[in-house]
C-alpha cells in the first residue's frame, strides 16, 4: 500500500530503461499484488452514521419542575474494530481516525409552518397544528464526551467532561412559510472523535413545555455522519465466524504483466516491449475499473486490486420505543406490560426488532445502551436482586423462505449484581434530586448504562473487546454457492443454524422479575423497592452494532 | 489505442516512427504515477457504502389499565381546520392540504372522517452528497399472544368494496423527494417509491413456519397471528446532492358508522382500539453513500 515513484527525466539526462519501465513495473506490481491501498485513492474514507429516531419527544418529558433544566440524550461509543482494539484503551499511530462531518435533525411538522400539540392534551387533540407556537421550536444541541468507567472503575463521576460541538437551532429555522430548514443540517464540522470514549448527543428542548401550549416533536430524527479511513477487510475462516468458506474473504490477485525490453533492443512504441504498449497494459486495467469489496450475494471478485476495501459501520437499533404517551416503563406501571397477566407480574416481557441484511458486513462489537432517563421518576435504577434483563442479537432466516431459524451472534444476561461484569460506562444526563426531594445516592447518579454484549466464541478462538468475546461474525445474504460457512459459536455442531441463508438481523430484549415487576409496597410481594424504579427509560433502549462494512456497487451485481 | 484513463486522455501518444521526445516520455510517466497514486472514484468498480436507518414503535396494549397510547407520531395525512387548535385557519391558509400524494381510504358508512381518514408516520432525511436508496422494509407484528389484535383482514362490517375475510389493501408506503426549487410545496414532490392498494397477504412471513428450528438464546415470545413484512429491495433510486426525502407509512382510520363498527383488523370490533395500537411497527431504510475524501 505504497505510492509509486519515478526518476525525473531532466533535460540532458540519458534515457535509460529505468526511466520508463521502473514506474510501469511498479504500477503493475501494485495492481498484481492487491496492493492498491487507501494511500493510492483520492476517496480514501468511508463514512457511517449514528442514526437515531425517537417516535415522539414530547413536552411531557420536559414538564416536571426541577431545579435544573432537563435535557434529552442518547449515548453511543466508537470502539475500534477488533484488530485495532487496545485492552488498555490507548490509541496509537495505527488506530484509525474518526472525524465527525455532519449533524442533522428533523421532525414532523405536518408540512406546515406550525408546532404540533403535545399528548399532554386530551386524547384526540394530540398532533393538532398550532400556528401560534412557532417560537417554542428553538433548541440547543450538543455532542458531549466522557471518559469510560471501565478504565477507571473507582470513579463516581458520571458527567460528561467535554464538548465536541454545540449549536443553537433558533425557531426561525422551522418557521418559514416557503422555506423551512427541516431537516436542518450542520456541516462541515471536522471534529475529531476519540475511541474508548462515550459520546452523548444532547438535545435541550425545554421550550416544548408551556403550560398553555405544550407542543411535541413527532418522528424526531437525529443523525451524525462520521468518517473512518478505508481498511483491509476481514479474511480467513480461522479468523471470521460464518464467512463463506468458498473464498473465506481472501483476495486473489490480478495478473498485470509488463514486458521489459532487453539490453541493446531498439526503443519502440508499439512492439511487445514498447513504451506505448506497456502504458496501455496499465491503462486497460484502469479502464476495466479496479476491483474489491463484496457483492450482494456475499461473493468476492475473481481477482482484486484493492487492499483497503472496508470501513467502519454502526447500526443503532431501538427497542421498547414509543411505549405509551409516557414512553417510560416503571415498577408503578408494571400492570401495563405486554404480557402482564396477573399481579405481581412475573412473566417475561420482551420487545424485538429486525433489520434486513442488505450487503455483507462483519460484526466486531455489540453494545447495549440501557436507558433509565425519566424526569418524573428521577431515573431511579431497579433495585430488585431478582430483576433480570437479557438480550440476544442474531441472524435469522424465514422471510418468505423455506426455513425459519436463528443463529446467535451475541448474548448477555444481567441483574443488579452481575451488571458490573459487563459495564463499559455509566453516564448521567439529567441532573437533579430524587422524586421526593431526596437526592439519588452517589453510586447510582447515572441514568444511562453502556454494556458490552459479547460475541459468541467459535472454534476460531477468542477475539478482542471490552470484555472477553469471540472473533468477528460475518453476516450476508447469499446465493447457494455461498451457503457453506465457517464455524460459529452456539452453532449446530459448529455450523451456523442459518446455513448461510440469513436474511435479517434480529434483536430480542427481555426483562423479568420472578418475584414480580411491581413494587413491594403497592402490590406485594413485588420485586421493586418503589414504584419509581425505571425499567425502561424515555423512548427505550438501544442496541449498537459495530461492524466492518465493505465497498459495494450496483452495475452487474447479483440482486438477491 | 489511446490511453484514455492515464492522464485522462491527455497523456502523449507514442508511436513507432515518431520522435523519441524526452519531454513527452516524462509527461507520460508523470501521468502514470499520478494515475496510480491518486485513483479517482471512477476507476473503482465499487465505491458506495451502505447505511441503515432503523426505527421502532412498540405501542402499549389497548388492554393496559393505566398507560395511554396517543396517535403520535402518526399524524393525519390531510391538513384542514379540524386539525388546527381552535379550528381557525391561519391568515395565510393551509399551505399543504395533503402531506402525501395518492392516498386513499375506502368509504365507510355515512360518516367518513373526511378530515383525516389516513394517518402517516413520516421521517425526513437530508443527503448532502448524492446517494442511492436501495431498500425499505416495514415489519408489523404482534410480539405477544396477549396484546395487539390486527389480523390483517377486513371484518364483518368492511368498508365499501371490501368483503369479510379479504386481505387488507389499505396500507401504503411512500418515499418522496422535496422539489429543490419549491421545497415546502408537497404537491411538487417527486415520488420515488409509492406502494398502495396491495393485498398484504402477499407480504407475510410463511404461516407454516411459526416455530423456528432454532431460536436465539433469548427466545422470541410466541407471537399473535401473522407477521406482515414488506421488504422492498434492489430499488436503486438515485438522490441528487442536497436532497430532502420523506419516508412515510400510511394506515387508515375508519370512522364510527353507527353500525357494528368492525371494519378491519386496524380497529377491531366497535373500534375497541385505534390503528396505531393494533400492532407494532419497525422500519429500516437502506441508503448507499459514496466513499469520500478529506
Amino acid at each position: 500500500m505504497t505510492k509509486i515513484t519515478r526518476k525525473d527525466l531532466a533535460r540532458g539526462t540519458k534515457l535509460t530503461r529505468e526511466h520508463v519501465f521502473d514506474p510501469l513495473q511498479a504500477a503493475a506490481n501494485e495492481l498484481s499484488n492487491v496492493n492498491i491501498g487507501r494511500a493510492n485513492l483520492i476517496n480514501s474514507w468511508g463514512s457511517f452514521r449514528i442514526n437515531i429516531h425517537i417516535p415522539t419527544l414530547d413536552a411531557r418529558y420536559f414538564s416536571p419542575v426541577v431545579d435544573d433544566p432537563i435535557r434529552f440524550a442518547i449515548p453511543f461509543t466508537l470502539p475500534p474494530l477488533q484488530e485495532y482494539f487496545s485492552a488498555l484503551g490507548a490509541r496509537d499511530e495505527f488506530t484509525p481516525e474518526l472525524i465527525l462531518d455532519e449533524f442533522q435533525m428533523s421532525f414532523d411538522q405536518r408540512a406546515e409552518s406550525a408546532g404540533l400539540q403535545s399528548n399532554i392534551k386530551p386524547a384526540g387533540q394530540e398532533g393538532l397544528l398550532n400556528y401560534d407556537a412557532l417560537d417554542q421550536l428553538g433548541f440547543s444541541v450538543a455532542l458531549l464526551e466522557k471518559e469510560q468507567w471501565i478504565y477507571d472503575k473507582a470513579s463516581t463521576n458520571y458527567d460528561p467532561q467535554s464538548e465536541i460541538f454545540s449549536t443553537d437551532l433558533p425557531a426561525e429555522l422551522f418557521s418559514g412559510v416557503y422555506s423551512r430548514q427541516n431537516p436542518v443540517i450542520v456541516s462541515p464540522l471536522g471534529k475529531v472523535l476519540t475511541p474508548y470514549r462515550t459520546y452523548m448527543l444532547v438535545l435541550d428542548a425545554n421550550s416544548l413545555y408551556d403550560p398553555n401550549t405544550p407542543i411535541t416533536l413527532p418522528s424526531l430524527t437525529l443523525s451524525l455522519k462520521i468518517r473512518h479511513p478505508l481498511v483491509p477487510r476481514d479474511t480467513g475462516v480461522a479468523n471470521v465466524q460464518n464467512i463463506p468458506t468458498v473464498h473465506g474473504g481472501n483476495q486473489s490477485p490480478d495478473t498485470v504483466t509488463i514486458t521489459l525490453p532487453t539490453a541493446g533492443s531498439i526503443i519502440s512504441a508499439d512492439a511487445a516491449q514498447g513504451i506505448q504498449t506497456n502504458i496501455k497494459t496499465i491503462d486497460q486495467v484502469l479502464q476495466a475499473k479496479l476491483r474489491g469489496g463484496y457483492g450482494k450475494d456475499s461473493n468476492v471478485p475473481v481477482t482484486e486490486h484493492l487492499a483497503d476495501d472496508a470501513s467502519y459501520e454502526v447500526v443503532m437499533i431501538p427497542v421498547w420505543a414509543g411505549y405509551s404517551n409516557n414512553a417510560v416503563l416503571t415498577a408503578g406501571t408494571a400492570a401495563d406490560t405486554p404480557d402482564a397477566l396477573v399481579a405481581p407480574y412475573t412473566t417475561v416481557q420482551q420487545d424485538a426488532n429486525s433489520v434486513p441484511i442488505a450487503w455483507p458486513m462483519t460484526i466486531h462489537h455489540v453494545l447495549l445502551h440501557v436507558n433509565h432517563q425519566s424526569p418524573s421518576e428521577q431515573g431511579l435504577l431497579p433495585t430488585s436482586p431478582t430483576f433480570q434483563q437479557s438480550v440476544s442479537v442474531g441472524i435469522g432466516t424465514g422471510l418468505q423462505a423455506d426455513n425459519h431459524t436463528y443463529q446467535d451472534i451475541a448474548n448477555l444476561t444481567w441483574d443488579t449484581a452481575t451488571v458490573v461484569g459487563a459495564t463499559v460506562d455509566r453516564a448521567l444526563n439529567i441532573q437533579g434530586s430524587g422524586a421526593n426531594g431526596q437526592p439519588k445516592a452517589s453510586s447510582d447518579k447515572y441514568d444511562w448504562e453502556t454494556l458490552a454484549c459479547p460475541i459468541v466464541t467459535g472454534t476460531q478462538g477468542a477475539g478482542v473487546g471490552y470484555y472477553p468475546q469471540g472473533k468477528p461474525f460475518f453476516v450476508g445474504k447469499a446465493s447457494s454457492a455461498m451457503w457453506g460457512r465457517s464455524n460459529v459459536g452456539n452453532g449446530n455442531a459448529g455450523k451456523p443454524w442459518t446455513e448461510g441463508a440469513e436474511q435479517f438481523l434480529q434483536v430480542n430484549w427481555s426483562l423479568q422479575d420472578p418475584v414480580g415487576l411491581s413494587d413491594v409496597a403497592a402490590i406485594p410481594p413485588g420485586g421493586a423497592g418503589t414504584s419509581n424504579e425505571v425499567y425502561v427509560g424515555y423512548q427505550g433502549n438501544w442496541v449498537q452494532i459495530v461492524a466492518k462494512k465493505h465497498i459495494i456497487g450496483l452495475g452487474n451485481e447479483i440482486k438477491i | 489505442m489511446s490511453t484514455r484513463e492515464i492522464g485522462k486522455g491527455l497523456t502523449p501518444q507514442h508511436a513507432n516512427g515518431c520522435t523519441i521526445d524526452g519531454d513527452l516520455i516524462d509527461i507520460s510517466m508523470a501521468d502514470l504515477v499520478h494515475s496510480i497514486n491518486n485513483i479517482p472514484p471512477r476507476h473503482l468498480k465499487r465505491r458506495w457504502m451502505q447505511t441503515q436507518f432503523v426505527n421502532r414503535i412498540m405501542p402499549v396494549p389497548y388492554t393496559a389499565p393505566t398507560l395511554v397510547q396517543g396517535s403520535l407520531p402518526w399524524l393525519p395525512m390531510k391538513n384542514d381546520s379540524l386539525g388546527i387548535v381552535g379550528g381557525v385557519l391561519p391568515a395565510t391558509g393551509i399551505q399543504n392540504e395533503w402531506r402525501n400524494k395518492g392516498t386513499h381510504v375506502a368509504d365507510y358508512g355515512t360518516v367518513q372522517l373526511t378530515d383525516r381518514g389516513g394517518y402517516a408516520w413520516t421521517q425526513a432525511l437530508y443527503f448532502e452528497t448524492p446517494a442511492i436508496i436501495t431498500g425499505f422494509s416495514a415489519r408489523m407484528w404482534q410480539p405477544s399472544i396477549y396484546a395487539w389484535d390486527n389480523d390483517w383482514s377486513y371484518h364483518v362490517d368492511p368498508p365499501v368494496g371490501k368483503t369479510l375475510g379479504q386481505s387488507m389493501d389499505d396500507f401504503f408506503i411512500e418515499i418522496t423527494s422535496d422539489n429543490p426549487f419549491n421545497i415546502e410545496n408537497r404537491r411538487l414532490n417527486d415520488i420515488d417509491v409509492h406502494k398502495l392498494r396491495f393485498p398484504v397477504s402477499g407480504n407475510m412471513m410463511a404461516t407454516n413456519l411459526a416455530v423456528p428450528t432454532n431460536d436465539l438464546s433469548v427466545a422470541s415470545l410466541p407471537m399473535r397471528g401473522l407477521q406482515l413484512w414488506v421488504n422492498l429491495d434492489n430499488l436503486c433510486i438515485p438522490l441528487h446532492e442536497n436532497s430532502r426525502i420523506r419516508v412515510s407509512l400510511g394506515i387508515p382510520r375508519y370512522a364510527a358508522n353507527g353500525g357494528v363498527d368492525d371494519a378491519s383488523g386496524w380497529q377491531g370490533t366497535a373500534n375497541i382500539y385505534l390503528p396505531w395500537q393494533s400492532t407494532s411497527f419497525a422500519t429500516t431504510l437502506t441508503v448507499l453513500e459514496p466513499t469520500g475524501r478529506v
